[in-house]
Formats: structure tokens, C-alpha cells, sequence
């Protein structure tokens, strides 16, 4: 009887089928994210965070966190932007630098570098490591189990979708029918939302402090463009929450020389810098671009 | 790396602060309070005297662009207990253009006579956070404050005039320097009407009542106006700039009587 109900599935009309299989995608969709929040616990108080690098890191990983640490050394003065990169303004500082990832850029920054050069190095690794070691124990970024989970939950529903897929391409091929190109197409849409799934950084709680975050300083995106050029605490902030490019109008020169075009359009690297602040927003994206949100 | 500082609850904990002293506060602004008490009671510990919201945000006339005023009073500051409240602070001032004042307890009676004007207005308008507040029992002498009132009056004319001078060709500049004096011109009023008759009115009020609509109905409508961040007429704002200096030397002679 099972088996004659699965045949009926297997031999509807394609359009009815294609429906059927956008149904099943959606529940499967749901069930995967409802198994994934309910393995991601919440602690019983879900607390944010003030520490502007720690949010930048929860938005975009290494990346964005590399770019704001940069950004406020640079407005503080202690990095200076050149036409061949960054390089540390005074030595002197790095001693003096207590916060280790500053240290690290600073370090750095012994030789002028990019962005990007600046990144890859091995102390500003490893700094910022520490920050993805905070992210994880508060649950808000995935750790390897986290990720093995994920992946395991991927993985039944893939192998459910794929197999009444293939079922449904075996049955119509065995009868003649040719037109299988849509419910291929559906498919692959369907695998690559769900292996997303898989990849993304933060946890849900992540993504719900982080749109907290994105609440919390909605005021000061929108008092941006009159920001004082000495208010740092603010634009480090601003810049960890929304990304660096709602403060393009602060010191706009400097700014260009930190995030030159060829930096600030390039795709983010993290995969995942543009978190739930995005581009636009009513923000601008000043003269280079959204900077880490791949615009 | 010191470990993070996650002051911010984002559901229902323990509450520091009652939550009815804030439910009349954008809900933004009592998130910001909540988290900036919780980490003062944690840094400061038992010599937390108070905490005490002021101004606007304590009458509930709170507007986009005021800043929130809180008081800290506490039995002596150590330079570790004003370490970790820099992150929370510096949230409060990007979230919510939050200005803290800390005074330690020895400083308070002090304070209240070198700042006679502004705490005539704590005095006036405030909310206890946190703690028992020690401003009721504090009096500001009538001397104190009528020196304080002067020396306001004086500084606002000096530094109205040089600001003419250099942005008084722009309307807009005009508006945004009459926006920054209004306050401390209705705080100077409310402190005024308290030693003349002894009534206690919010600024605004307090303004009007001292100087009465008639004569000056038309600049006291377009201060208000201009606070809301709203236009005037052109040309109507440079007529504003040169009733609030007439307004000030009004109000320094009604000093000046009450002497």
C-alpha cells in the first residue's frame, strides 16, 4: 500500500510534482532550522556585548574585526594610511598598546601593509582567535560540534530531498519524458540553501544579538553623518555594528586611504561580513563602496 | 584578553532597576540605563551611594536628539571602578548620548554650590535608579545660586556674540546655536521663579511664567519651535538670536532685583 502511494507521487504530472517538491523543500527547510535552534540552547539570561571588536568579529569574522581595530587606530592616530598601505605611525606604541589584537596590528604595521596583508599574519591570527574563543563559549558563534550537528541535519534532509529527486528524474526518464530541467534547477537551489545552512558562522543566538545590536544603535547610525572626528569610541562602535563604511564621513581622506576601492568592494572573505546590518540601510555607503558587504 | 564585558541584558533577567521608574522611557534608552546601573552597581559595590536620572529623560520628555543626564554619587571613585565602566559608558554615549556625572559624597555639597543652576534643576527633576538620592536633604544656598545664575547669563551673552560673528550669515548654524542655549536659559529661569516665589516649575513653564507670554509670547514660541527642530520663517531666525540676548539681559536684571 506504502509502496503504491510513493508511486503515485513518483508518476504526478510534472507541475503537480514540482509544487509537491516545493512543499516538501519548505517543510524540510523548517524542520532543519527548528532541530538546529533547538540545538543551539540558549543560556537563560541572553546577554550583548560592548566590546566593539567582539561585535565586529560577530558580524564578519577576522576580517571585520581587522578592519575596525584598523579603522581606530588609524582615527587615533597611531596607524597612518599610505598610498602602499598601513603602517604604524609611532613604535613606541606597540609597547604601549594593551588590548592584544591593537598590538598585534601595530606590530604589523612595522612594515607598511594592506588590509588584507595585515589580516594573514600570524600574531593578528592568532589575537583574533581569541575573539572567536569568546564568540563560541557564549554561543553566539558555531563551534565544531555545532558544525557537526548542522552538518549531520544537512545531510538526512539533503539525502531526502536528493532521493525523491532522483526518483522522480529515474521515473520520468524510464517513461520518455525529457523535461526534467526544472526540478533539477529546484533541486540545486534547494541543496544550496541547505548547505548554507552548514556554513554560516554565527549561531541563531548570534544572529538575535546581533540584531539586537543593530536596535540598540539604530540612533547613532542615523547621527552619523554629524559624528565629531575625535569620537572614536562612537565610530569604532559604529563601525563594529553596521560596518565600516557608515563611517566613510568622518575623515573621508583617511578613510579613502584605509579602504581604497580595491579593498572595500571586494567580497567579504568570512563569508559572512555583512550580517543582518547589511548595506543601504539609509546608511550610505560613502565613496567606496559598502566596504565588506560585497556590493 | 580580559574577559568581555556583557552588561547588556537582551531578555528579562534580574532587574537593578525597577522597571516602572522606566516604562514612560524609549525602550532603547531604558535598555541603555539598565545595563549602565547594573555595571555601576557591579564596579562601585557598596559604596554606591545613587543613581539618578536627570533632565528631560526624568520628566519623560525625552526627544530624539536630548542627551540622557544620570548622577552617580558614590563614597569615593578609584581609577579600577572608573576602568570598568569605560565600555559601558562609551555604549550609553553611542546608543543613547548618555553624559554621566560622578560625584563622590564628600563632593556633593560642593558641587551643588559651584553648580547651583543645574542642580537646582536635578533637584527639580529627577529619578532615583538606584539607591537613596541625598538631594532632598542638600539645600543650595539663595547666594549660590543667584551668583551661578549671573555667571550663566554672562557666559551664554559672550559666547552668543562671538558665535554671530562667526556663523551668523547661516540661518541653520543660527538655529542649531539657539537649540544648545535654550536649556540652560529655561534651567537659569526655573531657578530664578524657585527664589522669587518660591515655586518649583520644569524650565519651559518656569521660562514663561517669569517672563510672561505678552511681550515675549513670540520668542518663547519660536524657542519652542526651534527645540523641536522645526524651521523658521528666513530671516525669522536671526530676529530669534536677537530676542534671546535681549531675553538674557532680562533675565540677569530679574537677577539682579532678586539680589
Amino acid at each position: 500500500m506504502g509502496d503504491l502511494h510513493v508511486l503515485d507521487i513518483l508518476t504526478l504530472r510534472g507541475p503537480e510534482f514540482l509544487v509537491l517538491f516545493v512543499a516538501v523543500a519548505l517543510v524540510l527547510l523548517k524542520l532543519v532550522d527548528w532541530v538546529i535552534a533547538a540545538a543551539e540552547r540558549s543560556p537563560p539570561v541572553m546577554k550583548g556585548t560592548r566590546d566593539p571588536y567582539l561585535i565586529a568579529y560577530l558580524r564578519g569574522g577576522q576580517r571585520e574585526l581587522v578592519r575596525v581595530v584598523s579603522l581606530s587606530l588609524a582615527l587615533r592616530g597611531l596607524l597612518r594610511a599610505t598610498p602602499k598601505g598601513l603602517v604604524t605611525s609611532d613604535l613606541t606604541e606597540i609597547d604601549r598598546a594593551t588590548v592584544p589584537i591593537e598590538k598585534a596590528i601595530l606590530t604589523t604595521g612595522r612594515h607598511t601593509l594592506h588590509l588584507t596583508e595585515i589580516a594573514r599574519d600570524a600574531r593578528v591570527e592568532l589575537a583574533s582567535r581569541e575573539y572567536y574563543r569568546t564568540l563560541t563559549e557564549l554561543g553566539l558563534y558555531t563551534d565544531a560540534r555545532m558544525v557537526s550537528i548542522r552538518g549531520f541535519v544537512v545531510a538526512i534532509a539533503m539525502a531526502l530531498l536528493l532521493g525523491l529527486a532522483f526518483a522522480k528524474i529515474s521515473v520520468a526518464l524510464s517513461t520518455g519524458h525529457r523535461n526534467i530541467w526544472f526540478l533539477v534547477i529546484l533541486t540545486v537551489i534547494v541543496a544550496v540553501i541547505l548547505i548554507k545552512r552548514v556554513g554560516a558562522h554565527r549561531t541563531r543566538l548570534g544572529d538575535r544579538v546581533l540584531g539586537n545590536l543593530n536596535v540598540l544603535f539604530g540612533s547613532l547610525k542615523k547621527r552619523s553623518g554629524t559624528l565629531a572626528a575625535n569620537a572614536v569610541p562612537e565610530a569604532t562602535l559604529l563601525a563594529a555594528v553596521f560596518g565600516v563604511y557608515t563611517t566613510a564621513g568622518l575623515e573621508p581622506h583617511l578613510w579613502r586611504k584605509i579602504f581604497p576601492p580595491s579593498t572595500s568592494t571586494s567580497g567579504p572573505g568570512g563569508g559572512s561580513s555583512c550580517g543582518s546590518s547589511g548595506c543601504g540601510g539609509g546608511g550610505g555607503c560613502g565613496g567606496g563602496g559598502c566596504g565588506g558587504c560585497g556590493s | 584578553m580580559p574577559p568581555p564585558d556583557l552588561g547588556v541584558p537582551m531578555s528579562d533577567g534580574e532587574r537593578i532597576v525597577s522597571p516602572g521608574v522606566m516604562e514612560d522611557l524609549p525602550a532603547t534608552v531604558a535598555t541603555i540605563l539598565e545595563g549602565f546601573v547594573a555595571t555601576v552597581v557591579s564596579a562601585i559595590g557598596p559604596q554606591l551611594d545613587s543613581v539618578v536620572l536627570f533632565g528631560s529623560a526624568a520628566e519623560g520628555r525625552l526627544r530624539p536628539a536630548s542627551d540622557v543626564n544620570l548622577m552617580v554619587v558614590a563614597d569615593g571613585l578609584t581609577l579600577a571602578q572608573l576602568d570598568s565602566m569605560r565600555l559601558a559608558l562609551r555604549e550609553g554615549r553611542a546608543a543613547a548620548r548618555l553624559t554621566v556625572m560622578f560625584v563622590e559624597k564628600a563632593e556633593l555639597a560642593q558641587a551643588m554650590e559651584a553648580f547651583a543652576l543645574k542642580f537646582t534643576d536635578i533637584k527639580a527633576r529627577h529619578r532615583v535608579l538606584y539607591g537613596k538620592s541625598l538631594l532632598e536633604s542638600l539645600q543650595i544656598t539663595r547666594e549660590a545660586a543667584l551668583r551661578r545664575v549671573h555667571q550663566v547669563l554672562l557666559n551664554l551673552r559672550l559666547r552668543l556674540r562671538e558665535s554671530y560673528i562667526l556663523e551668523g550669515d547661516h540661518e541653520e548654524r543660527l538655529a542649531q546655536i539657539v537649540t544648545d542655549v535654550i536649556g540652560p536659559i529655561r534651567a537659569s529661569a526655573a531657578t530664578l521663579l524657585a527664589l522669587a516665589e518660591g515655586r518649583t516649575l520644569a524650565p519651559k513653564p518656569a521660562l514663561e511664567a517669569l517672563l510672561g507670554t505678552g511681550d515675549w509670547g513670540a520668542a518663547l514660541n519660536d524657542l519652542s519651535v526651534v527645540h523641536r527642530g522645526e524651521h523658521l520663517a528666513p530671516g525669522q531666525t536671526r530676529r530669534l538670536f536677537g530676542d534671546v540676548l535681549r531675553l538674557l539681559a532680562a533675565l540677569d536684571s530679574k537677577a539682579h532685583e532678586l539680589r
